[in-house]
């Protein structure tokens, strides 16, 4: 039996302190054999999750804690406190929020007087002075006086002071040591993250790290010996440790109840709900087998008392609607039926085919997760009703852990060993375009001696610190909610952002203790959507809602199948584009697996070609044992979804259901590539021993590598094709509505205003350019004159409204400006009203002359300018007094310099294309536009000059990158292998206007150009117009 | 009508940074103002230009672009100093030499040495011929107007001679503006409306410029106006002061030697003197018989024209040397500085110390000992005990601070300069215990106190003791482990 636990003790989330994991220091306290440890991570309860989740698997005892910094007689003092109970616990979550909630981020300040009333708590003082008010307040049984021994001269001093006092009060004395690693090798580790808090250099860092590394976890025996003169005081941790009887196993979370209508229990109102729900969605004639399915998910969620979080949820979704806030549920709740009728999703599970114990099972026993997507620009107000609703102590944000990457490792290490910046910046520079590992070649090539000591040094502590905790932020939108208050369960403090408050435990932490998370994610595309929604409305006099867009639209799917999708949610991207004529969506279901396809799962695991194969009847649809056909039958023998492979596990690799949820949550580890390597020893065996060939079972496999960067489930991919769908019958029917919305929406999806202006014009949409007199603050529509209703065949050119660019595309115009322009009543006849009326400063005035927008005064630009940089000085006068000046006349701007200037000052132009004012000189040299590409054959070498819009190098694509040039015609799509981009990489790079040699590609009516050679065209043009989006 | 010249440096930074950096010049090189990431590029070579790097972007964006690019921050003390010795040397090439705002532009007067080189062409020929042998690329322009001359420079390689102000007019014009040391902000407003070159931003009548461009565009305009043209301010010849006398026949006495230093010492106080100036130091060179040059620097604790308490630094200093062979010339050099106008003190408030009489005894000290010989003990923070203080040499006397901590009774321990060495011990485990010298034995041991560190640089790791002997003595001891060795450290008091 040992003699001692240790009781002080900070893991690496006490953070850019603590340099042990908390797994590490307790795996280190059972290798020593200590019954228990405490962990007492500073101004918080940070890594008590992962400590707990390690020491149960390997028996030891997590004594729950934290070291407070705690205000004495007007000075910090810290204070360990330890939770002998539930109670306690609760205490101590509760004064930490208090602590944090006065202070900055990152910091927490208890007051003495407010660890009074807290008596299931063991407080460990470090002061004399602590000890005086803590024994004040708590008397002698709950007050230990800390005598630390870490070998440094000035600690016994300190001790003969605190043994006087505690004598002096009858206090016991406790032997402690602060550990702040599992293993002394850490402590250069230690002493660089202390260096990296207080913003110093090693060789400067003088008492801000530590003088020996005594800060180790070390055996009962060495602290037996460094307390061999008063081994009662450490005998005493033991007899501390068995009375803080609190585990984080005790937490008995109760999810809120909502307020219930009277005469009504929580279930009965849910049912009543559904069953309500269900009428609307089935207009009154429920078919059985949904009834069925509803009252089968009922009966699940009453046996788990689930039923407050589906009524949250329902809330949730009716305050989005009366606010007219989009939202839509994703997710595995998409296989719900009762989240289907009480209108969380859109997706009907019974008619999709999809199963229920995906999301919720008697078995596993776990929290359902819905994930809800909200209008983008307007979840924050979702936000903030959930705060208000709840209160501050009932609801509050999941963290996220910002932890270290090679490149911030590289960066901040580098810089407490005093390396120079520009040697680090390099080094970064060069992390960013590899792999994320660090090798020696790269050390050199930014000019670093690889054998100088400090560089090895910064190797090995840069690998060493990778994964630690930085600092805290807030998850994109997962919250906690709590029938007792959150702050009883977990600290709660203030994030960096306004209003917002986060507890002190991440996604991962609150999945292991099963607690239940609401999920309120931002999407623009329902912004979107929404807007076209309201300009249809406005205009057309159409009212239509997300259920209501015309289903299976004939048209909507010829548009889609040639992969004219630009702005299309999630169908939009390059690799998007490319199946689409491959695929030949003629159905929704179609548009389900195409959004599932192009993933990293099916990618990697060689699943899309036979599917493409198979669906174009070139390869018979065969099943790798018959009892597969059941799983893989939608999909043509081809398994494409997560829940498939889950199943295949079960099914043909004889998977239990809580290995098959293993897999599930390993998958969703994303990037922990390690938890999934562990399934090929298991699975690919199996799947032999069942008959299934081996060529089989290693491509299942490797599509559940590829799920761990990202899959999609068959309900997540179905509620996000619901979303492409309704966008491209937007596109195809309203492509002025489409624009305008999507304009307003930004900054969302693939492709630049720039682009989504153009592809509107190349389908015959009038874009007009900004007009200060016409323009709102957002795009707006508006009704195209007779005559040119009149005018010649061209179908495009029927429609009967266009687009006005809004002066929120003015570079330079904030806030601040939309209200001055909107407050004034248009037309203004001239420049100066307009400015005295605005009262806008130099700086938007100059905005607004450079985009054009004082063309409506008969001033072209540089007149413009040169106006509003004297008037500029008037602005504030109330007399309509113009400055008398001479005015110059400045030439007008030639249609090629127009387009840049358009670009320069609002990122687009509806005046033409960059690419047109070349397009003569192309043409002399036989440089095709894209348009003429797309009638080439295959093997055809030609050369071709485009705008670039997008560079994307995606991980499965073995370092090819693509490129997607725009020119006035379309676009094409550049295929450009590792090596002639390492040839060319500065200018593959950077240029925003690309020459390129090639090859073309065609295969199943899609056109790749294979670079050959890249190269900078001879123009000038360009230089400044077009910022293409990269994704790598 | 008179002529002036324009020597210019173009990118005058960037030269330096090459030339100290010469193994760069084949790669991508950029200046940056900052060393960090948002540092931005103000100067770059001609391959980081191809490689569509641009003045203005951030270091970050840069090595986006080029991962492997060569960054570095120059110092503006850096071109100054440069520029300082570019000026030493056009002097050579003309008395009048003023250097322009811009980093590495210069006016010259070319009136002064041009009839010696037989025309202006060979003249500015000459300038630009001496730069490039020294590896500083330059233009060399012959002008009528300084601002004139300026710009043709920038917009030329190599030596220009305007034979008329109408063609250095016509010339300069054709200057784009982004060459001129102008805010970029508003080289691109003016861009904007189409003023990309001097000459179309002249066109611009000059009162319409105040209000819409600011004072620096309205300067820069009036800067070329010719009824505006500003006379050369030549830079003045930064001449030493000194003194030197022959020593005939050579002679090694001190007393004489003083004797005529304090003639020569006399008439190089009434030079500082005129000037203004005090001497901060002295630098006493003696050109011996047979022997290598003696050299002294005696620097007195305030800068002084007081020629006795001079003469008795240089007494006191030469009296602790013996020279090695007869005096055949001295020389003096005095490092100055302008002479501050001492405040007179209030009666009833001076210090009980008289400062004035410890510096100068500290400065006769110094005088005897050498400059190193007076310091002082600065604290440091750091656990190692010979690394938590700093002796650094210091030129003055101050009053003592009283310190915190001083009623703090403490024990007092006296530490050895060097840790020294206890007599080896078998075995040598800490555990066996430290070995004292004969007739001492440890009667008591207090301890560890352990401090282990330094491991990037060399790894220390000591556990100290306090030992108390037979006889009384309270030491203070070490056992290094690396080394297995016991030290003493000091006593305690």
């Amino acid at each position: 039996m040992s003699t001692y636990v240790p009781l002080w003790v900070k893991s690496n989330h006490s953070f850019l302190e603590g340099a042990s994991f908390p797994e590490e220091l307790v795996e280190r306290a059972h290798a020593l054999g200590l019954p228990a440890v405490a962990v007492t991570d500073r101004d918080g309860v940070y890594g008590l999750v992962r400590a707990q989740m390690r020491a149960k698997e390997l028996g030891v005892r997590i004594v729950t804690g934290a070291q407070l910094m705690v205000e004495i007689e007007g000075h910090a003092q810290h204070v360990v406190a330890l939770a002998k109970t539930r109670r306690g616990y609760a205490d101590l979550c509760r004064v930490l929020s208090l602590g944090h909630a006065r202070c900055e981020k990152g910091t927490s300040l208890i007051h003495g007087e407010e660890l009074a009333p807290l008596h299931d708590l063991f407080f460990l003082a470090a002061s004399p002075e602590a000890l005086r008010a803590l024994h004040a307040s708590h008397g002698p049984s709950s007050v230990f006086a800390l005598c630390a021994r870490h070998l440094s001269d000035h600690e016994k001093p300190k001790e003969k002071a605190m043994r006087s006092v505690a004598k002096e009060l009858s206090v016991q004395t406790v032997g402690v040591n602060e550990v702040l690693y599992h293993d002394k090798l850490r402590r250069p580790l230690q002493d660089i993250l202390a260096c990296i808090r207080e913003g110093k250099v090693l060789s400067e860092a003088g008492h801000t790290i530590y003088a020996n590394a005594e800060h180790d976890l070390k055996p009962a025996q060495e602290l037996e010996r460094l307390f061999a003169d008063d081994p009662a005081c450490i005998r005493r941790t033991v007899e501390i440790a068995e009375q803080c009887t609190f585990s984080l196993d005790d937490l008995r979370y109760r999810y809120p109840e909502e307020n219930l209508p009277s005469g009504h229990s929580e279930q009965g109102w849910l049912r009543d709900l559904t069953f309500r729900g269900a009428r609307k969605r089935y207009q009154g004639k429920l078919p059985s087998d949904v009834r069925a399915q509803i009252e089968r998910e009922l009966q699940i969620i009453r046996k788990l008392d689930y039923g407050g979080y589906f009524l949250t949820m329902y809330e949730i979704v009716q305050y989005c609607r009366q606010r007219n806030i989009l939202c839509q549920g994703r997710g595995s709740a998409a296989n719900s039926a009762v989240c289907f009728c009480l209108g969380i999703t859109a997706i009907d599970p019974v008619r999709m085919d999809l199963l229920f114990e995906r999301f919720l099972s008697v078995e596993r026993a776990e929290p359902p997760d819905i994930d809800l997507d909200i209008e983008h620009e307007r979840r924050e107000e979702v936000i903030q009703h959930v705060y208000e609703k709840y209160g501050r102590r009932r609801a509050a944000m999941v963290a996220n852990i910002i932890r270290y990457r090679i490149r911030s490792a590289v960066r901040d290490v580098g810089k407490v060993l005093g390396l120079a910046r520009t040697d680090l910046e390099t080094a970064t520079r060069l992390l960013r375009h590899r792999d994320d590992t660090f090798n020696t070649e790269l050390l050199r090539e930014a000019g670093l001696d690889k054998d100088a000591p400090a560089t090895q040094q910064l190797w090995s502590l840069a690998t060493q610190v990778l994964d630690f905790p930085r600092h805290l932020s807030i998850h994109p939108g997962g919250f906690l909610l709590g029938h007792r208050p959150v702050d009883e369960i977990v600290p709660i403090e203030p994030a960096s952002m306004e209003a917002r408050t986060v507890i002190q435990w991440d996604k991962y932490d609150v999945d292991n203790l099963a607690l239940f998370k609401v999920d309120l994610l931002g999407l623009g595309a329902l912004s979107c959507i929404h807007r076209a929604f309201d300009l249809l409305r406005e205009h057309k006099g159409q009212d239509l809602e997300i259920a209501t867009v015309p289903a299976e639209d004939k048209a909507t799917y010829e548009m889609v199948s040639k992969g004219d999708t630009v702005g299309v949610f999630q169908i939009e991207s390059r690799a998007q584009m490319a199946m689409l004529p491959r695929l030949q969506p003629r159905t929704f279901y179609d548009l389900v697996i195409e959004v599932a396809l192009v993933r990293p799962g099916p990618i990697q695991g060689d699943m899309v070609h036979p599917y493409l194969r198979r669906r174009k009847g070139e390869e018979e649809v065969d099943y790798p044992h018959p009892k597969l056909e059941r799983i893989l039958k939608k999909t043509l023998g081809v398994p494409i979804f997560q829940e498939q492979v889950m199943k295949l596990a079960v099914d043909a690799a004889g998977y239990t259901a809580g290995e098959a949820d293993q897999l599930r949550r390993d998958m969703a580890a994303w990037r922990k590539s390690g938890r999934i390597e562990k399934h090929r020893a298991r699975m690919v065996p199996r799947m032999l021993e069942e008959g299934i060939p081996e060529e089989f079972a290693e491509r299942v496999f490797s599509q559940i590598r590829g799920f761990g960067e990202y899959g999609f489930p068959e309900s997540h991919a179905a509620s996000f094709a619901l979303l492409a769908y309704v966008t491209a019958w937007l596109r195809r029917h309203h492509h002025e509505a489409f624009t305008c919305a999507i304009l307003n929406a930004q900054p969302m999806g693939f492709y630049s205003p720039a682009t989504l202006v153009e592809d509107a014009k190349r389908h015959g949409v009038e874009v007009h350019p900004i007009d200060i007199n016409k323009s709102q603050w957002d795009c707006t529509l508006f009704p195209i004159e007779n005559e040119k209703e009149q005018s010649p065949v061209d179908a495009a050119k029927r429609r009967l409204y266009g687009v006005r660019m809004g002066l929120r595309y003015v570079k330079g115009l904030g806030v601040l400006e939309r209200d001055r322009v909107e407050a004034t009543k248009r037309p203004l006849p001239n420049l100066a009203t307009f400015v005295r009326q605005t009262g806008l400063n130099k700086k938007a005035l100059h905005a607004l002359a450079e985009a054009g927008a004082f063309e409506c005064f008969g001033l072209n630009r540089r007149n413009a300018i040169w106006q509003v940089r004297s008037l500029s000085r008037f602005a504030q006068d109330s007399l309509p007094l113009e400055p008398a000046s001479s005015q110059i006349s400045f030439a007008s701007l030639a249609s090629e310099d127009e387009v840049i200037w358009d670009y320069r000052s609002s990122h687009h132009s509806t005046r033409g294309h960059p690419m047109r004012g070349l397009r003569d000189a192309l043409r002399s040299r036989g440089i095709p536009e894209a348009s003429r590409i797309h009638g080439c054959g295959h093997g055809d070498e030609l050369e071709y000059v485009g705008m670039v819009i997008c560079r994307q190098r995606p991980g499965t694509a073995s370092g090819v990158t693509f490129f997607t040039l725009e020119d006035e015609t379309g676009f094409v799509n550049v295929v450009v292998w590792k090596q002639v981009f390492d040839r060319h990489a500065a200018l593959a790079k950077t240029a925003a206007l690309l020459g390129v040699t090639g090859e073309i590609q065609r295969a199943d009516g899609v056109i790749h150009l294979i670079a050959k050679s890249l190269w900078a065209p001879d123009v000038s043009l360009a230089e400044q117009t077009h910022r293409s989006r990269d994704f790598h | 009508m008179k002529r002036v010249s324009c020597v210019l440096l173009p990118m005058l930074p960037l030269q330096i940074l090459l030339r100290k950096k010469p193994n760069w010049s084949a790669a991508p090189v950029v200046v940056v103002d900052d060393e960090g990431p948002n540092g931005r590029i103000t100067h770059l070579n001609a391959l980081a230009k191809k490689s569509r790097l641009r003045i203005g972007m951030r270091q970050t964006v840069a090595r986006d672009l080029l991962p492997n690019l060569h960054t570095a921050v120059v110092l503006p003390e850096e071109v100054s100093e440069v520029c300082r010795e570019l000026i030493g040397a056009l002097q050579t090439f003309s008395p009048r030499v003023e250097a322009f705002d811009q980093a590495g532009a210069f006016q010259l007067d070319p009136e002064g040495l041009r009839r010696l080189y037989g025309g202006y062409r060979n003249w500015a020929s000459s300038i630009h011929r001496y730069l490039r042998a020294r590896h500083w690329r330059n233009s060399v322009t012959v002008g009528f107007h300084r601002q004139r001359a300026l710009a043709v420079a920038m917009a030329q390689v190599g030596v220009g001679i305007s034979k008329s102000a109408d063609e250095e007019r016509e010339r300069s014009n054709k200057t784009v503006l982004r060459e001129f040391d102008l805010p970029g902000e508003l080289c691109e407003s003016l861009g904007t409306l189409g003023i990309e070159t001097l000459g179309d931003f002249l066109a611009v009548p000059a009162g319409e410029l105040l209000s819409r461009f600011g004072a620096r565009a309205s300067a820069f305009h009036d800067s070329f106006a010719d009824d505006m043209q500003l006379p050369i301010q030549p830079q003045v010849f930064d001449e030493p002061a000194r003194i030197s006398f022959q020593v005939d026949p050579p002679d090694k006495d001190q007393t004489r030697l003083l004797f005529a230093i304090k003639g020569a010492l006399h008439s190089l106080l009434h030079q500082v003197r005129a000037r203004g100036e005090s001497i901060q130091s002295l630098e006493l060179s003696l050109h011996l018989e047979r022997a290598p040059l003696h050299h002294e620097q005696i620097e007195p604790a305030s800068p002084t024209l007081d020629l006795m308490l001079l003469l008795e630094l240089i007494r006191l200093r030469l009296g602790e040397r013996s020279l090695q062979g007869a005096v055949e010339e001295v020389e003096v050099f005095a490092k100055t500085v302008r002479a501050q106008a001492e405040q007179v003190a209030l009666p009833g408030h001076q210090p009980r110390r008289d400062m004035r009489t410890a510096h100068r005894a500290l400065d006769r000290v110094r005088a005897t000992y050498g400059e190193q010989s007076v310091t002082k003990a600065r604290l440091r923070e750091a656990h190692l005990p010979e690394a938590s203080f700093l002796w650094e040499p210091i030129q003055h006397a101050r009053l003592g601070e009283q310190s915190e901590s001083a009623s703090i009774s403490s024990m007092v321990r006296r530490v050895y300069a060097r840790p020294k060495p206890l007599p080896p011990r078998v075995p040598k485990e800490p555990q066996a215990g430290p070995s004292l010298a004969k007739n001492h034995a440890i009667e008591h041991l207090y301890g560890p106190y352990r401090v282990s560190g330094g491991w990037w640089k060399r790894l220390v790791e000591r556990d100290y003791y306090y030992a108390e002997t037979d006889h009384g003595d309270l030491l203070w001891l070490f056992y290094d482990r690396p080394r297995r060795r016991w030290f003493l450290h000091g006593v305690l008091d």
